[in-house]
């Protein structure tokens, strides 16, 4: 079950997808979502603490996704989050890297809120399972 | 070659001019013909390249400053269309809330009536979501764009370095290189429309003043 109580970072540099995303979201039944424009303002804001799960995308500026994936991974605090990677990156070895990195899932764009819902199902169920 | 065919001529030793050196030099006369006649061509053909050379090195930062104003316009559209999907969904949430409230104070046949058209409601708020979604097609064409603009700036690079090696004359200040071709005349109105191009609030004041209601 998700919990929809959870403080979601959605980072994209495209102010369209952080809006299409937040409202996907909003329709799962999140309300505090918190927006961040690239990787390096998604890890300040991280560090802020309070987060339960990271929607990023890969392409950004300053700081891309995988690197923001590592960064979260490397951090003793933050090693555990759900991170989902949205990206229009729908290569093999992408994939691979991510996996590689300790994503927790990966959506290809464009997505339905179908699968971007399915996916967050998968992560908790997985966050729950570990837990137990 | 020359060089060492003239060192061959001059190590004779002998005053008197060989036949052999004569026919030596009459070779090089020949060569050094061919070569003056080599590099009038290939001067003839860098002086044919200057023109497309400049204009289109010029036009390419144009050219990328489009597609990053393309890249910009589908993002002010589509964020149109992502606000007036926002507006209807909230429409419809407040459409179904009220039928529900409605159903509880009615009864008999209006109930199943109510429940039906409180089925099309709710099935609206998927359409409007995948709507949503479908915009995120912007994402991607803005990333497209980003790529041809990174590669039309390595070209541009690569055109100036032509420039430089081969002292291809840039267009001086404010004079005119000759351009032609149908992607110059295409760029040159994609530019004058940024400046001419009418809103429809004029157009309707023009129109009004030829009696146009």
């Amino acid at each position: 079950m998700i919990d929809h109580s959870i403080k979601v970072l959605v980072v994209d540099d495209m102010s369209t997808m952080r809006r299409i995303v937040k409202n996907v979201l909003r329709q799962i039944g999140f309300s505090d979502i918190i927006e961040a424009e690239n990787g390096q303002d998604a890890l300040t804001k991280l560090k802020g603490g309070g987060f339960g799960l990271v929607v990023s995308d890969w392409n950004m500026p300053v700081m891309q996704g995988i690197e923001l994936l590592r960064a979260v991974r490397a951090d003793a605090e933050l090693k555990t989050l759900p991170f989902l990677m949205v990206t229009a990156e729908a290569q093999k070895e992408n994939l691979i890297e991510a996996v590689q990195a300790g994503v927790s899932n990966y959506v290809v764009k464009p997505f339905t809120a179908e699968v971007l819902q399915g996916k967050l199902e998968k992560i908790f169920a997985n966050v729950q399972s570990a837990k137990t | 070659m020359l060089v060492d065919r003239r060192i061959e001529t001059d190590v004779t030793g002998d005053d008197e001019i060989s036949e052999e050196a004569v026919h030596a030099d009459r070779s090089i006369n020949a060569e050094l013909e061919e070569l003056t006649k080599y590099v009038e061509v290939i001067s003839k053909t860098i002086r044919e390249m200057e023109c497309p050379v400049t204009s289109t090195s010029d036009q390419l930062p144009q050219a990328t400053s489009h597609l990053n104003d393309l890249a910009k316009m589908t993002e002010e559209g589509t964020h149109q269309v992502l606000g007036l999907t926002e507006e209807l969904e909230r429409n419809r949430g407040a459409v179904q809330h009220r039928l529900e409230q409605l159903r509880a104070n009615v009864a008999g046949r209006a109930v199943k009536e109510i429940d039906a058209i409180l089925e099309m409601v709710k099935a609206d708020e998927g359409r409007l979501m995948n709507i949503h979604v479908a915009l995120s097609f912007q994402d991607l064409v803005a990333q497209r764009v980003a790529k041809l603009v990174t590669i039309l700036n390595e070209i541009q690079h690569k055109l100036l370095k032509l420039v430089v090696i081969f002292g291809i004359q840039q267009k001086k200040d404010g004079g005119e290189s000759k351009v032609e071709g149908r992607g110059y005349e295409m760029l040159r109105q994609l530019e004058t429309s940024k400046t001419t191009a009418l809103q429809q609030d004029l157009v309707d004041d023009i129109m009004s003043e030829f009696g146009f209601s």
